[in-house]
């Protein structure tokens, strides 16, 4: 199966008024997208990930690059297919829940009955049905970013992009939105969605790309095993020579704890030797894991030198 | 259907507006204190009422024109509600044009509402209804539709809403005082002052040409051929406005 969406080599930057300084805010981004899959951005604020969302639903002009949707350039007619909601949706605060809904289900094109069955519908399935006569202005941050997802379903999008869906949430508002995201996986849904909360996106997503200093850094699977980055061996019985020649193989010194000693390894062909050695010094192997780090992990080793910078 | 959409939100919006309540009401007081001042004046009273409620009619929608036609632009962009409208398979034309109507549709129904009450004060000290103010009325709502153009196409341009506003004001004063543009074009002024003048006669709205007030007030007849003609100007001299304000909104950043 094809992918649903492609960014090309996007890239914006602006210049600034004053110093006519470039200032780029995304650099070169690359991104494919499998039909039905959860992908996370993350990253600190100010990383890029807004500016990428605004620039594919086309809020921003992108200074080079192309975003290609099922294949075509994604142009205003392509939009139909695509549900956004902007970071902190902000509504018009004189209309109730349900002029909302109706008025975006006007800009979908919706018309009749089809319009007034899918408010309807969404207005129940978002638990809006008790607000449906209030006024905007009345409802709470975690109804409000519960409208702006029925607005951003109306068309029953392909594609939905939410930015910070879980921003300003309580802990029962965030565990409604990833039981809500994880439910559109069902209905054929591709979501894309921000985040700086690392435990969002790993409790929904099925990759999850990292974005710092407005370059995507590094794209992690979240489902399977991944290839780990080291093994850890622990052995003992181990004779002078025999964990000599073990530290030759490792990534470095041994580590004792007791009569254990551990060693980290680099890959599989360094396991294969260091499990020989073992063997032939008639030493004991206690244990032999892979060692992967934590998204958190992954996350801070790009994030941290841009806080130095800052 | 989606402009359409546009157009009816944006007429909402103004309508739930309650600034929009307070100079309707001051306008109809206005026309009410006129009449009074009118009965009580010396000449003839009711060309009196009729000539200051017609400009009365005509300044207060410009009030509300300039307000409504700045702001809406800028508050959409300014509270972001426009993303979640550009998000959808919505052109930026199809969102200035939607503005553009909904916000006429407004002033129009305010003109219409302003005239109604001040048909009904004439005609309760003539003994009829004068239909030939409702001619005058007309007239300030073609006005109103230029300015509209006007304030959106300035908004698209201008980041801020006061300079847009300020400017949208000074192009009605300018547009009132076209008329005198021909005397400084003439061929015994400086080139320089006449390429000026020349310059911003085909620039400028000529909203002197809309204003039949007096006319109207004094019983002189409006010919049918010259409504045809400052109607067709009005409506060419905003599409071009129109087609302006897109381009220029269709090249604005979002950020």
């Amino acid at each position: 199966m094809g992918s649903i969406l492609e960014v090309k080599s996007l890239t914006k930057y602006v210049n600034d008024p004053w110093t006519f300084r470039r200032i780029t805010l995304l650099d070169d981004l690359n991104l494919s997208l499998a039909h039905h899959e959860i992908f996370g951005l993350i990253g600190p604020n100010g990383a890029g990930k807004t500016t990428t969302l605004k620039l594919i639903v086309g809020l921003l002009r992108p200074s080079r690059g192309t975003v290609l949707f099922e294949g075509s350039p994604l142009d205003v007619v392509a939009r139909a297919a695509i549900g956004f909601l902007p970071e902190q949706p902000y509504f018009y605060d004189y209309l109730t829940v349900e002029e909302t809904l109706t008025f975006f289900a006007r800009l979908y094109g919706l018309s009749g009955a089809d319009r007034r069955d899918r408010v309807l519908v969404l207005l129940r399935d978002l638990h809006l049905d008790a607000k449906r006569n209030a006024p905007m202005r009345t409802l709470s941050k975690g109804t409000l970013q519960r409208v702006g997802i029925a607005q951003a379903m109306l068309a029953r999008p392909r594609l939905l992009i939410l930015d910070e869906p879980m921003s300003g949430l309580d802990p029962a508002g965030r565990a409604h939105m990833r039981d809500l995201i994880r439910g559109l996986r069902g209905v054929g849904t591709t979501v894309v969605f921000s985040s700086h909360v690392l435990p969002d996106a790993e409790a929904v997503c099925d990759r999850v790309g990292i974005i710092a200093g407005g370059k995507l850094r590094e794209i992690v699977s979240l489902q399977g095993e991944a290839e780990p980055d080291a093994y850890l061996l622990s052995v003992r019985r181990m004779t002078a020579e025999a964990l000599a020649a073990l530290q030759r193989v490792a990534m470095g010194p041994a580590a004792a704890n007791g009569e254990i000693w551990s060693v980290r390894l680099p890959g599989r062909d360094a396991v294969r030797t260091a499990v020989d050695t073992v063997h032939s010094a008639d030493g004991v192997i206690e244990s032999l894991m892979p060692v992967r780090p934590s998204l958190e992990e992954r996350f801070l080793a790009w994030v941290k030198p841009e806080a130095r910078l800052d | 259907m989606r402009t359409f959409a546009i157009a009816l939100n944006t007429a909402r919006e103004a309508i739930r507006n309650k600034l929009l309540y307070t100079i309707l009401f001051f306008a109809v007081v206005v026309v009410a204190v006129a009449a009074l001042f009118g009965s009580v004046s010396i000449g003839d009273p009711l060309k009196f009422v009729k000539d200051f409620s017609l400009m009365s009619v005509s300044l207060f929608g410009v009030a509300i024109a300039v307000m409504l036609g700045v702001s809406m632009l800028h508050k959409e962009i300014g509270r972001k509600t426009i993303y979640n409208i550009l998000a959808k398979p919505v052109a930026r034309w199809e969102f200035i044009v939607g503005k553009f109507l909904g916000l006429v549709a407004t002033l129009t129904l305010v003109v219409a509402l302003m005239t109604a009450a001040l048909l009904a004060i004439v005609a309760a000290f003539e003994g009829r209804i004068d239909w030939t103010l409702a001619l005058g009325a007309q007239m300030t709502a073609l006005e109103l539709m230029i300015l509209v153009a006007v304030a959106l196409f300035v908004s698209a341009v201008v980041v801020t809403p006061t300079i847009a506003g300020l400017v949208t004001a000074a192009a009605f004063v300018a547009g009132r005082c076209a008329g005198y543009l021909e005397y400084f074009g003439g061929p015994e002024q400086p080139l320089a002052l006449r390429g000026i003048a020349r310059g911003l006669y085909w620039v400028l709205p000529h909203l002197d040409r809309l204003n039949v007030a007096n006319q109207v007030a004094y019983g002189d007849p409006v010919a049918a051929s010259y409504v045809l003609t400052v109607a067709v100007y009005a409506f060419a001299y905003t599409g071009i406005l129109l087609l302006l304000a897109i381009f220029m909104f269709s090249r604005r950043e979002l950020v």
